[in-house]
């Protein structure tokens, strides 16, 4: 029998690839792996609501602040309490996943309880077994929280995608919080890490075809308003079905334009806008 | 004189969107006229978690070209899938492909439409300019490298790719698929392929998106 070498050199290639030490294609744990340790955590950790007395409000999102340097950070902590944000989601890609990344990023979050934050882990968080570190500091990447204002209660859903995929549990446990819970709420935001739609060539994974059919299904089916992710470092804004879906320029100190987004609730309306830091 | 080939094959898998497991089956009919071939496929819905029985659909014509003596072929296709209730996946485009003794290779592009159905326009009242989104210059690829030489009555191969007969994924989405093929006379050849599908490859870190298995039957009529 006459045996193609090439098959033999593409197999050990593939085996070579497959056992770095570095997990490059073999990631260290799965999508469900993370929800169930996301679950476990919500268990222990009531969902939060967010209570206020004026029916106005402001969230301030971010994405890809990559920390290492911190100086945007900071900054946003500032604008956050000048502008007397009621939040911030900071939809993933904290860190470049390095575990003196997350030191150093923790160093500099303002005081506990000054300033609610929601942390969603992305696919640099995840890297080199990031994943524990991003747990072991923040807990839950699956969760959702709400704002109660005196006339009206808004839902905002985290999700994490940092493996480019929600994995079927993940997914199953948002179509399920989707057709139970959502129409308790005014509002519905989704915040996630992976960009869905690829509104222009890139080599940045984004969710399969099938994955994204699925998800914009779901949100269109349950009127969710916006989509807020990151990713793929390039500002996007584009209203596709009933839903509005935003991708964020990166904020880490080393982009030019980084920035982030300014979400307004006045007079039960939803407005937003891109603000330069 | 012509000659048709029929593929018919069966899928049995799961998938992150699948909600466990599912199975499909698809029968592709092709006729060729010198160096020109036009092929069409049905997909069909065996056990879903989608409702239609028929969501997919694969026109391709091509033709046949030599470079220094060896065949070259250039294809033009269609697919469209209606694997949602609400939305409708159109891809268009080309691919040039190769055929060696040992291997085969394709490079193409393609664009890919989702587009609301006109129920769901009417039922979300969508406006005009928020009905479809178009994913521009998909690159395609595929390789494929066999352990015996393509007209050997049997072979295994292993292949790379980001597409199927009726889907096409991100350049970044690629899948691992091992086939083995079994010629059983002149006319019939069966197939067994093992698919293996991520979620991406750039992306520093992904996981697991599918796993399914094919069998199927390749009927030449001469």
């Amino acid at each position: 029998m006459r045996t193609s070498p090439v098959i033999f050199l593409s197999l050990l290639f593939i085996f070579t690839v497959c056992t770095d030490e570095k997990n490059t294609i073999i990631p260290t744990e799965s999508a469900n792996e993370r929800f169930a340790e996301s679950m476990q955590w919500n268990a222990q950790h009531p969902y939060r609501e967010i209570i206020l007395t004026m029916d106005d409000y402001t969230i301030l999102s971010i994405a890809d602040c990559h920390v290492g340097s911190t100086k945007n950070l900071d900054q946003l902590f500032i604008v956050a309490k000048n502008t007397n944000s009621s939040a911030i989601v900071l939809v993933g890609d904290l860190t470049t996943g390095d575990s003196q990344d997350y030191e150093e990023f923790v160093k500099h979050l303002p005081p506990k309880d000054t300033l609610p934050l929601f942390f969603i882990a992305g696919n640099h968080d995840e890297f080199y077994s990031g994943w524990k570190e991003f747990y072991n500091r923040f807990g839950s990447s699956t969760y959702y929280f709400s704002v109660k204002t005196p006339h009206a209660t808004d839902y905002f859903i985290c999700l994490e995608t940092g493996g480019a995929t929600l994995g079927d549990d993940q997914l199953q446990w948002l179509e399920e919080n989707l057709k139970s819970k959502r129409e308790d709420y005014r509002h519905c935001f989704i915040f996630t890490h992976n960009n869905l739609l690829r509104a222009h060539h890139t080599l940045s994974t984004t969710p399969l075809a099938e994955e994204v059919v699925t998800l914009v299904q779901l949100f269109t089916k349950y009127h969710v308003g916006i989509v807020i992710t990151g990713h793929d470092h390039l500002q996007d804004d584009r209203l596709f079905g009933i839903t509005r879906y935003i991708q964020l320029d990166a904020f880490s100190d080393e982009n030019r334009n980084a920035g982030y987004l300014r979400l307004n609730i006045n007079n039960g309306m939803i407005s937003y806008s891109f603000e330069n830091i | 004189m012509g000659q048709t080939k029929v593929i018919a094959f069966t899928d049995v898998g799961t998938k992150n969107v699948t909600h466990g497991l599912f199975i499909k089956s698809s029968a592709i009919g092709s006729y060729k006229f010198g160096r020109n071939l036009i092929e069409s496929g049905l997909l069909m819905n065996v056990r879903s978690n989608n409702q239609r029985l028929f969501p997919g659909i694969r026109i391709l014509a091509s033709r046949e070209a030599l470079n220094r003596k060896k065949p070259v072929e250039l294809q033009g296709f269609l697919l469209q899938n209606t694997s949602s209730d609400i939305l409708t996946e159109t891809n268009y485009g080309a691919l040039f492909h190769i055929k060696r003794k040992y291997y085969d290779f394709a490079l193409g592009t393609n664009f890919r439409t989702y587009a609301f159905t006109r129920r769901a326009i009417d039922t979300y009242e969508i406006q005009n300019n928020a009905v479809r989104f178009t994913e521009p210059w998909n690159l395609m690829y595929a390789l494929s490298l066999y352990l015996k030489q393509m007209n050997s009555y049997w072979n295994i191969g292993l292949s790379l790719t980001n597409f199927d007969y009726f889907l096409i994924y991100q350049e970044t989405n690629p899948e691992i698929n091992l086939k083995i093929l079994y010629q059983l006379n002149d006319h019939l050849s069966l197939l067994a392929e093992g698919w293996y599908e991520t979620s991406g490859l750039l992306n520093r870190y992904a996981n697991f998106f599918g796993i399914f298995a094919r069998t199927g039957i390749k009927w030449t009529i001469k």
